[in-house]
């Protein structure tokens, strides 16, 4: 009797699963893990001799499986519940927020960071103003001596190392946790008035505070929702505008066409914070048509930067947002559209994950 | 293929399982091989041919020294020399290229060699045979299908146990199959599966975490290393627990392969309990023909050293597997002529001894450079002034804890002897029949998350 069970209990599941995977249909992206799915491989002689091919019908396999979500699931539930981790695909729970483990601390990366900038500005020679800011992580914020910690003195003492030519705006103590969204790594831009007027301050911007209009968009589930079993209530993003920030064109030279600082619809995106500036591009042009001053800006910048970037369009007539993870530093020089001149500010706004693995800037 | 993959779990298996069962008796060794060569096949194949050469050469070698009556020594010679010769090109040319460089401050290029994987269980299995054979102590296989399907049969072909040719030579020819040895075949699989994907998987994750610590500290060297050792434990046990269920399933009867090593009192104990099949070869094929302990107290020393250095060797094609056997190889020695007695009457400390031994033996086995084996010896006992502990440690012991909790475990029979006790009862025997598959499936379950969601489930036998 046993045995039969047996045989029934693990022998049924395999043909169950077998069989609904051969029938399902196969998904596109997976939006719980922000990335595309595997698809059936092309066969090619190649393919099969360097192994690439059965490799490639294995992540097929593991991504198409039915029920994944849940399975997933059901491992953060084992992780947590049972074998008691603290963390679970590297992120971990704390009063009621979601914090990634910050990798350690990485000096090579960091050099890569500066050697990169400071070798795509030297190319031009420039006496313009050049700021640079680092945008600390939410886990800067976590008041918690049991989990492992980056150390931020010596990044930002690197950094400022390497930065010596450039103005430094401390931005760590215009934040705290509550900056930052409860699921995501991202800081919310409403939380940003206090960032704003020092990077005002410090730039020599107007000092008068602007009005905005809040609006919001939901549901939004952050980029480290999906990956530990939690019971956080989806989030609303808010955003805010006014006419100077709804009369900007955008324009995305990736996708040569003009889009709007701000897109709601891109809340269902794989990544919901989309709908600051339509999310991760190469090269941004933002003219401000209504702009009194002649002074332009280019933002040398990560994610981070599509939220506060909005807020900076109604001091300057023009901003350039360029993305070095999309756009190769060695390729600005062949793009037109990028001008520089005398009368325009620069920025370098970088937050600390991205800095502390920076190999994805080219 | 590997074994702990959605692919082999949901689709080859379950595939193999369904044509196996449904095709009559007299086809199921050729369904076995097909399946065999298909798995390897999926898994590396460009080297489809070297296995099948294997199969075909050692098959019809063996046909021939059992035919020969005056040419028998020479043929197995033969057969000796392109079997080790075709181990040797793809596993140690390169390894010995590196070598005459380094000695002969010269510059001859390497090959591009990739190892095949399996090629060190395979060709063992095909010399352990051919041997065999030679002795008379086994007939040659019917054909070359039966051969090929004994020396491919998938549950070992990649990650072993070295089956013998005469373990499986009557069930290759008629065995039985029954509800009670699917069922057992089953959860044996199912256990050792569970063991490499939720212990040994979790364990490497931790040792790659303390491994890329930016401050380390004495106790993480001490965890990475505890870690370190039952990873290697629980995944290479683990696949021995497949192998052997999955033979189950198909009739086979493979032996045992580890016994609980960790619990062993001394390092000989150690080695009749870890890895027995590979012991054992080299105990009958190599330090058996040599003249064992039979010639004397100094040709048995240089026995055993010659014995494990080629066990070490035969872990890859690296200094530090050499240091590695030469390492056990002293201890063996020291063990057989000096504090055997002591050892024998304290058990607490020839317990805790041979564990702190055993956890020394795998820095040497985890790191090919010899600096870093020595940096971390150093750590160990703390020669460079590290801190006790700090954050970091602290978080990943209690990270996973548990884990290594249920690791330390099961490294004793305990549980085994528990679950024994509990079918020995009447009531408890009675709960068992529903609770056990209840309990199996809610564990392939959970496997299957792990596996799914996993980004670490690494293939330690590609340098066998």
């Amino acid at each position: 009797m046993k045995e039969k069970l047996t045989i029934i209990c693990l022998i049924g599941p395999m043909f169950l699963f077998f069989f609904w995977g051969l029938f399902k249909n196969p998904g596109e992206i997976s939006k719980e893990e922000r990335r595309n799915l595997a698809q059936i491989p092309t066969l090619k002689i190649e393919s099969i001799l360097d192994n690439t091919y059965f490799s490639k019908w294995t992540d097929y396999f593991t991504d198409q499986f039915p029920l994944r979500n849940e399975f997933r699931t059901i491992k953060g539930m084992v992780s947590l519940n049972i074998f008691k981790k603290k963390e679970e695909n590297g992120v971990i729970i704390k009063e009621n927020s979601l914090y990634a483990l910050n990798d350690p601390l990485n000096e090579k990366s960091i050099l890569h960071f500066t050697n990169l900038l400071n070798e795509t500005l030297n190319k031009y020679s420039l006496t313009n103003n050049i700021y640079y800011s680092i945008i600390p992580d939410k886990n800067y914020y976590l008041e918690d001596d049991t989990i492992p910690r980056l150390d931020y003195e010596t990044l930002t003492a690197l950094i400022q190392k390497e930065f010596q030519e450039y103005t430094y705006i401390s931005l760590f103590d215009e934040l705290n946790k509550e900056s930052y969204y409860q699921t995501d790594i991202h800081w919310k831009q409403t939380e940003l008035t206090e960032v704003l007027k020092k990077l005002k301050k410090e730039m020599h911007l107007s000092t008068e505070e602007s009005s905005y209009t809040k609006l919001s968009v939901s549901p939004f589930y952050g980029a480290l929702d999906s990956r530990i079993p939690n019971n956080i209530e989806a989030e609303t993003i808010e955003y805010l505008t006014n006419e100077i920030i709804e009369n900007a064109t955008v324009y995305n030279y990736e996708k040569q066409k003009f889009e709007k600082v701000y897109t709601k619809e891109n809340i269902h995106n794989i990544d919901g914070y989309d709908v600051f500036l339509s999310g991760a591009s190469a090269l941004q042009i933002i003219e401000n048509k209504n702009a009194t001053s002649q002074k332009e800006l280019i933002v040398f910048r990560d994610s981070f930067g599509s939220s506060l970037i909005p807020l900076l369009i109604e001091e300057y007539q023009k901003i350039t947002v360029i993305d070095l993870r999309y756009l190769s530093s060695s390729y600005i020089e062949n793009i037109e559209e990028i001008k520089w001149h005398e009368n325009q500010d620069i920025l370098l706004l970088y937050s600390v994950p991205v800095i502390n693995n920076s190999f994805a800037l080219k | 293929m590997v074994f702990s993959s959605i692919t082999f779990l949901y689709y080859f298996l379950p595939i193999c399982f369904l044509l196996y069962f449904l095709i009559p008796n007299k086809y199921r060794n050729k369904v076995l091989l097909l399946c065999s060569l298909f798995f390897y096949f999926y898994g590396e194949s460009k080297y489809i041919l070297v296995l099948i050469f294997s199969c075909i050469f050692n098959h019809y070698m063996a046909v021939l020294i059992n035919k020969s009556k005056e040419k028998r020594k020479l043929l197995l010679i033969i057969t000796m020399l392109i079997d080790f010769g075709m181990l040797f090109y793809f596993k140690y040319f390169n390894f010995a290229l590196n070598n005459i460089n380094n000695l002969f401050k010269t510059n001859i290029a390497f090959l591009e060699i990739v190892l095949p994987i399996g090629i060190s269980f395979f060709t063992f299995q095909a010399a352990s045979y051919v041997i065999d054979v030679y002795k008379k102590e086994v007939k040659p296989a019917k054909n070359v299908f039966d051969f090929a399907t004994y020396l491919t049969l998938f549950p070992q072909l990649i990650a072993g146990p070295i089956v013998r040719y005469e373990t499986v030579e009557k069930e290759l020819k008629t065995r039985k199959h029954s509800y009670e040895q699917i069922a057992n075949g089953l959860r044996r699989f199912l256990i050792g599966l569970g063991k490499k994907v939720l212990i040994a998987n979790l364990l490497g994750a931790l040792c790659n975490e303390l491994n890329a610590l930016p401050n380390t500290s004495l106790l993480s060297y001490w965890l990475e290393i505890i870690a370190y050792t039952f990873q290697i434990y629980y995944d290479f046990s683990g696949y021995s627990d497949m192998a052997i269920g999955l033979g189950q399933i198909f009739g086979f009867h493979f032996l045992e392969n580890f016994n609980y090593p960790l619990i062993s009192k001394s390092i000989t104990e150690f080695w009749r309990r870890w890895h027995m099949s590979l012991s054992t070869w080299f105990r009958d094929y190599i330090y058996i023909p040599l003249g064992g302990n039979k010639k004397g107290k100094r040709k048995q020393i240089q026995n055993i050293l010659i014995v494990w250095l080629t066990t070490g060797l035969w872990h890859g094609a690296s200094w530090n597997f050499i240091l590695w056997g030469l390492y056990f190889a002293i201890l063996l020695l020291l063990e057989k002529f000096v504090w055997k007695n002591f050892l024998d009457k304290h058990p607490i400390f020839a317990h805790v001894s041979t564990f702190i031994l055993i956890l020394m033996s795998f820095v040497i086995f985890q790191f090919e450079s010899l600096t870093e084996i020595n940096t971390f010896f150093q750590n160990l006992i703390n020669l460079n002034h590290l801190p006790i502990t700090n954050i970091e440690t602290i978080f990943y012991l209690k990270n996973y804890l548990v884990i290594l909790l249920i690791a330390i475990i099961g490294m004793g029979p305990w549980m085994k002897n528990l679950y024994h006790k509990i079918n020995n009862h009447f009531i408890g025997k009675k709960v068992l029949i529903i609770l056990e598959p209840i309990a199996l499936m809610i564990l392939l379950f959970v496997i299957t998350g792990f596996i799914i969601d996993d980004s670490y489930n690494p293939f330690l036998y590609f340098r066998f």
